[in-house]
Order: structure tokens, then sequence, then C-alpha cells
């Protein structure tokens, strides 16, 4: 019986790629293990391998295919014997979405269809442009930048190689290497270096990998950007971002999954910002790198990928410390910032955008679509959901892994 | 050379003068006094010109002297009150001063190299022909973070000296205990070059740091100036001083005084006599108890100062 090849998560947090190169061709033989084809991720350029021996019985996504869905299918792979026109798939991996359930507390008439796009701010009624939250964070970098000089962007791999994540991609090429800045792996020391910048009235962007390496920062962070401008009287202050993402990636172990905006909020003297949407990313990290103060820029990993809508208008600029209201209703109000606002992507809860400066986490929310702990039966990542015969290329990913994240999520709203 | 003079007496008698004031309960706190260092600062800041930043430790009222702040707004802020630099929220530890390009000032032993190499990295970045100077003492030269700077001040070629105010104790830590090797070899790895100095000779100072402002003024990249000096009171000033001897302690202060040195060499001179030294002994008095009278009627900072300058409002 032939076999679908899926494409594969290649990172954890890899929701769709490149099908940069085919490695075979229709009618090739291969082998458990082999190299079948190239994926480039967010990350880095990858092979897939079959999982399976057997025949390429047909390519379903030609070379050079950008935004293959992660799951989606892109080969047959028949048994021996088999012919291509027993490779004509019967099922696909991907359904179409269903209709969110509704549930008795939500009043229909005021349940938004979450299956689309986020809706975009209130307030920028205008025409929008569909965003990542990776793109919305560099265009944010890029359009302070050329406002102004006095902003520059520096951390570990942000310039030659595009960002770690790809969140400074194509700065470089744009600013040159004065204005993007690679360091070595010093966060202490290259955390103290903006600090000292943003000190004579530079306007550092300070990237960390990810937030977790900060943690050899933190009193350069505490100590010396956050209380400075209190024992100085208010004479001398610190205009400084730094920025990376934060919290849980996915099964990357403790060291690499904390959440800091309790920490961070803990601090007089920081704001914390931990956005959720594209128009968010970008609004809030503009406000942050005008602000005057140091503000601590907490991103997601899992939501680099994720399209949103952002309004168009060049001066599109959301303001810190006010949280936003996702979804009205009338029984209950949820709080959540970052990834929570909308666990499971986009849809579930609502929430507010931002854990608020001096500690407060402002917002006003709404229940979610179904209960928290229970996907819906639409729900790609769930092993219900998933056709009998799953395979994906060269990956034996553990469906009860993804399970348990979502459980999780489910516990953390 | 009068000059030079004058300078080190200020910050002479303006610490002895806040040592008398704590002794009174009028400084609370912690407060770390210079006396015994003095050729240090006013050696070094003699070479630098306006436009080029400083940044210093705990152990700082004599740079801010020197840089030209108020004796009035520094023995204010050491006393507490409102009228001092930070208006009283920063203490004897943090004043700082845009005006002045002295950026403070800080707690933390070790932070003001990778501090200093930001102030370093924004003249390079505007192309100011500025450099930058950062202090910080034996004890902080220990830190990761100095050698952090160090790489990347290299890797940029950041204008900067790195000044190691070696005074041979941390607290209560003597050089043997604590450092191996010599500070001014410790940026050879980096391609940093560096040299030892007496720090007790403000001329010797001089010569180095003007050497060294060329280097670095030239877009050679930093440079590390060790330079050799010695405190004569306890680290802060609820130190007995337990870990060294009187005799040591003597010692120094007779044969190896920077003030009695550079005070024998004008006279020597014949450019100047006592009643010259006399006037200047006097103008330094004045400014200096016009600086404690100035603290002592400075209100103490209204409680509502507690929640203001937390952040930038607006
Ligand atoms: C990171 C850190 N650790 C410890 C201290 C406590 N402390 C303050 S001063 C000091 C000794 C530093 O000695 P040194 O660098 O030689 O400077 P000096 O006091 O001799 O001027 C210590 C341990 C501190 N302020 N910061
Ligand atoms: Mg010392």
């Amino acid at each position: 019986m032939s076999i679908q090849i899926l494409m594969p998560a290649l990172s954890p947090t890899m929701t769709e790629g490149k099908l940069s190169k085919w490695l075979k061709k229709e009618g090739d033989k291969v082998k458990a293990g082999q190299a079948i084809a190239e994926i480039e991720t967010d990350k880095a350029t990858m092979e897939v391998e079959a999982v399976d021996e057997g025949v390429i019985g047909k390519i379903l996504v030609p070379a050079g295919t950008e935004g293959v869905k992660v799951n989606a299918p892109i080969a047959v792979l028949l048994e021996e014997g088999e012919t291509s026109s027993d490779a004509i798939p019967a099922k696909t991996a991907t359904r179409p979405a269903a209709e969110p359930p509704s549930i008795s507390c939500v009043p229909q008439s005021q349940t938004p269809a979450f299956a689309g796009v986020a809706k975009i701010e209130k307030d920028w009624t205008g025409p929008t442009v569909s965003l990542t939250v990776r793109e919305a964070l560099r265009d944010a970098m890029a359009e302070e930048m050329r406002r102004d000089q006095d902003v520059f962007v520096m951390g570990e791999e942000v310039a030659e190689y595009q960002g770690a994540y790809k969140v400074t991609q194509g700065l470089l090429q744009e600013f040159g290497s004065k204005r993007i800045i690679d360091t070595p792996i010093t966060e202490y020391g290259f955390a103290g270096i903006g600090v000292g910048a943003a000190f004579a009235g530079l306007r550092p962007v300070v990237e960390f990998m990810t937030w977790n390496f900060a943690m050899q920062a933190l009193d350069q962070i505490v100590s010396s950007a956050a209380k400075t401008l209190y024992m100085a009287g208010g004479k001398l202050g610190c205009p400084i971002v730094f920025r990376g993402p934060n919290g849980p990636a996915s099964r990357v172990a403790a060291q690499h999954s904390q959440c800091y905006a309790s920490w961070y909020g803990h601090i007089p003297g920081l704001k914390v910002l931990a956005p959720w949407s594209s128009a968010d990313a970008k609004g809030l990290l503009k406000a942050a790198i005008r602000d005057p103060n140091p503000v601590v820029f907490l991103e997601n990993e899992i939501m680099y990928g994720q399209h949103f809508d952002v309004p168009a208008d060049p001066d599109f600029i959301l303001p810190i410390g006010k949280a936003k209201i996702e979804r009205t209703g009338e029984h209950v109000t949820i709080t959540a910032f970052s990834r929570m606002v909308v666990a499971h992507g986009r849809r579930g809860a609502a929430g507010g955008r931002q854990a608020g400066g001096r500690g407060d986490q402002r917002g006003s929310h709404q229940p979610p679509h179904h209960p928290p702990a229970r996907c819906r039966d639409d729900c790609q990542q769930c092993e219900e959901n998933q056709p009998p015969r799953f395979r994906r290329g060269g990956l034996a990913l553990r469906r009860h892994g993804l399970r348990n994240r979502h459980a999780d999520d489910g516990n953390l709203l | 050379m009068m000059q030079f003079y004058k300078d080190m007496l200020l910050i002479r008698r303006f610490e002895e003068k806040a040592g008398q004031l704590y002794g009174m309960g009028l400084i609370g706190g912690f407060c770390h006094l210079y006396i015994g260092q003095e050729a240090v600062v006013v050696g070094i800041q003699s070479a630098l010109e306006p436009k080029d930043s400083v940044i210093t430790a705990y152990r700082d009222h004599g740079h801010m002297l020197v840089c030209g702040m108020s004796a009035n707004g520094v023995m204010a802020e050491l006393t507490g009150r409102a009228g001092g630099y930070s208006k009283g929220k920063g203490g004897s530890m943090h004043m700082f001063s845009r005006d002045k390009k002295f950026y403070g000032g800080h707690g933390i032993v070790g932070a003001t190299a990778p501090l200093g190499a930001g102030l370093a990295f924004a003249h390079k970045y505007r192309n100011d022909g500025g450099i930058a100077t950062a202090y910080y003492g034996d004890g902080a030269a220990n830190q990761g973070q100095v050698y952090e700077a160090y790489n990347m001040a290299s890797l940029w070629k950041l204008p900067i000296i790195f000044i190691i105010e070696n005074n041979g104790y941390s607290m209560g830590t003597s050089l043997a205990r604590g450092s191996a090797g010599d500070f001014c070899k410790r940026g050879e790895g980096y391609g940093i070059p560096g040299e030892k100095v007496d720090g007790m000779n403000v001329l010797a100072v001089r010569t180095s740091a003007l050497k060294a402002v060329d280097y670095v003024r030239s877009g050679n990249g930093p440079m590390i100036l060790e330079v050799m000096t010695y405190r004569y009171r306890g680290h802060s000033m609820s130190d007995p001083a337990k870990y060294r001897t009187k005799e040591e302690v003597e010692q120094m202060r007779e044969q190896h005084d920077p003030i009695e040195n550079i005070r024998k060499i004008i006279l020597e001179s014949g450019k100047y006599k006592e009643d010259d030294f006399k006037k200047a002994d006097k103008d330094v008095k004045d400014v200096v108890n016009a600086s404690a009278e100035f603290a002592q009627a400075s209100p103490e900072p209204d409680p509502s100062e507690l929640w203001t300058d937390v952040l930038v409002e607006g």
C-alpha cells in the first residue's frame, strides 16, 4: 500500500518550510534513512530522510516550493510492484478547518470567527498587510533604524547569520555592519556594552538568542540598566531594548524553556512587554525602541512563523502599558500575555498583550471557545485527528509528546 | 604642576571632611575614601579632553571632582540631601553628570569595564573623536565581564583605556591572595597592550596616560594601564583594615605620598614659594568647608521622591 511522505518539522517550532531540492526523482528506489529531499527551515537547511523503503511514486510538491506546511504530503512512496496510479492520495493529512464549536457561556452573536486571521488593532482601521510575527519584529527594527540614526542592533548571530531565528533577516544588508553587530557569545559583556552605549545616548536593541541566556546578563540589566535612573535622581537614563524569544518553545528541556515575564516584571525601572500578534509585536517594538526607559521585550518562538494582519500605516505604533481587549463578553475576564492570549495558534482564548511596566499585568478578556485542556476535533496536532497511517519523512515524531504539549497549554490557560 | 597639586589636595581634603561628616553621622551607608590614590585620577584626567567620557566604580569622589563636578553637589549627595547630584537618591557611590561626561559611580565590582566599552562604542559610532576611560580596582579586574569587554573592545577597536587602580587590596584580600599574574599583561591574549605605572607619582601617571590616549585616539583599539597605588584608609568607613600592618601604611604615607611628592618637585623647580602653597591650601580648604556647609543646609529629600525617577514618565 502506498505511503504518504509528509512535510516534516525539522525544528521544534517549525510550522512551514521551503522544499528546496529533491534528491530523488519519481521512480527512484529508496531505503529507509536515505536522504530524499532538502528542506529550508527558518533556522537551517536540512535533509529529509525516507522512513521506509520503496519507490518514489509521485512527487506532490515540486522543488523550490516555499511555505510548505508541516504535515502536508510532499510525495508518495510505493511498495515494490505498485504503480503510480495507486499513488493518488486517498486522504490528505490536512483537513479543512471546521467552524469553531459554540459553547453555551458565549453568546453566539458575540463570538468572533477565530478560524481566520486575528483582528487588528481597533484604532488602526486602514489597510492591512499580512505579516508573520518574525517579519513584524524585523520591520519594526528596520523602520526605527531608518527614522533614528542612533538605533543599532547587537547580539549573537544577528548580522551575517541573519539571526538565530531569522528575526534580523536582511538588516545587515540594509544597514551595514556598523549598525547590525555580531557579538561573541558573551551575554554579560555585550549587555554591559549596550547599557554603556545607552548611557551615552545611543538606542541599542540588544538581542538575546533566547532569554534563557540573558541570565548571564541579569546583573547588567537589573543593576545597571534598570536602577541607574533612580540612583541618578533622574539625570542619567538608559534607553535600551533587550529582546529575544522567551518562554517554552517545544521539547527543548528546562534550560531552554523558561519564561522570565514574572522575573523582570518585578524589577522597578524596567518596562516589560510580551506581545502576541504581529501587530502587537510591531507596534510595541517600535514603541519600545522610542521609549526612554530600558525595555525588556519578551517574544515567543512558537509565534514567530504565524501570520496576522498588521496596519499598513507607516506611523502605526502602539501605546505601552495599555492592554488590548481581544474579545468582549459578559461572564469572565481572562487576562493573558504573549502566546497564551490565544493558545493553540489562533483558536481558543482571548487576552491582552503585555505584562505591564512596573510589574503589573493588565488585560480584560474572555473565555476560550472550548475547554482549554481539550482540543477541538479539527486540531492538527492531536493524535485523534491524524489519519491512521501517519508518516513523516524521516522523523519519528512521538505523538504523545505533542499531546502532552497540549495538556500543558491547557494548564497554562 | 601646581594644578596637579591643587587637584590632589582638593580630593584629599574633601575626603578627610567626608570622613569627619561620616563620623558625625551625617553621611550614612557606604563611603569609600580615595585618600592615597589621588595621583591616579589626576594624572590620567590631565591627559584627556572635555569630549572624553569617564566611568568608575564606587571609590569615586575624586573622579567627580577632577571631572569638574562641584564639591557642593558631591558632598550634598554624600549626606543624602536633596541638593546632591542625585537628589540624595544615589549616595556616595552613584553620581552622574552628562555635562562633564562622567557616567558614574557604580556599585557592582567589574561592571565598569563593559559599561566603559559601551561609552567607547558610542564615541566610535558617532565618530566624534572622543575616547572613554574605565576605572576599576584590582579586585574587580578578576571579574569575567572585564575579559568579555577586553575581547569585544579589541575586536571592534573601541577607543578605551582600561585603568586598573591597583591599591593592593580588594577589601581584605591582598593581591597575593586573590590575583594571579600581572594585570597589565592580562590583555595580551586579546592583543591589548598594557603598561604598569607608578601611581604615587602624578607625573609618571600623566606621561603614561598621554601615550595611552594617543594610542587609543589614533584608532588602534584599547589599552590597559595598571596603576600601582595605595589606599591609606580602610576599604570603607567601617573597615578597621586589620589585614595589613600599621608599618606598611606608615611607610607608604611617609615615603610615597603623591601630594608630598609633587610639592617637593614644584618647590625644587623654584617656580612657586611656600606662600603659594599656603594660598592653595587655603583655597582648597574654603571649597571643602563650603561644601560641608552647603550639604548640611540642604534639606533631606521629600519622601515622595521614593516614587519618582523609577521610569522616565511621558
Ligand atoms: C559583584 C560584586 N561583588 C562584590 C561586591 C562587594 N565589594 C565591594 S568593593 C569590593 C572590593 C573590590 O576591590 P577592588 O576592585 O580592588 O577596588 P578597591 O575597593 O580596592 O578600590 C567588594 C568585594 C560588589 N560590590 N560587587
Ligand atoms: Mg583594590
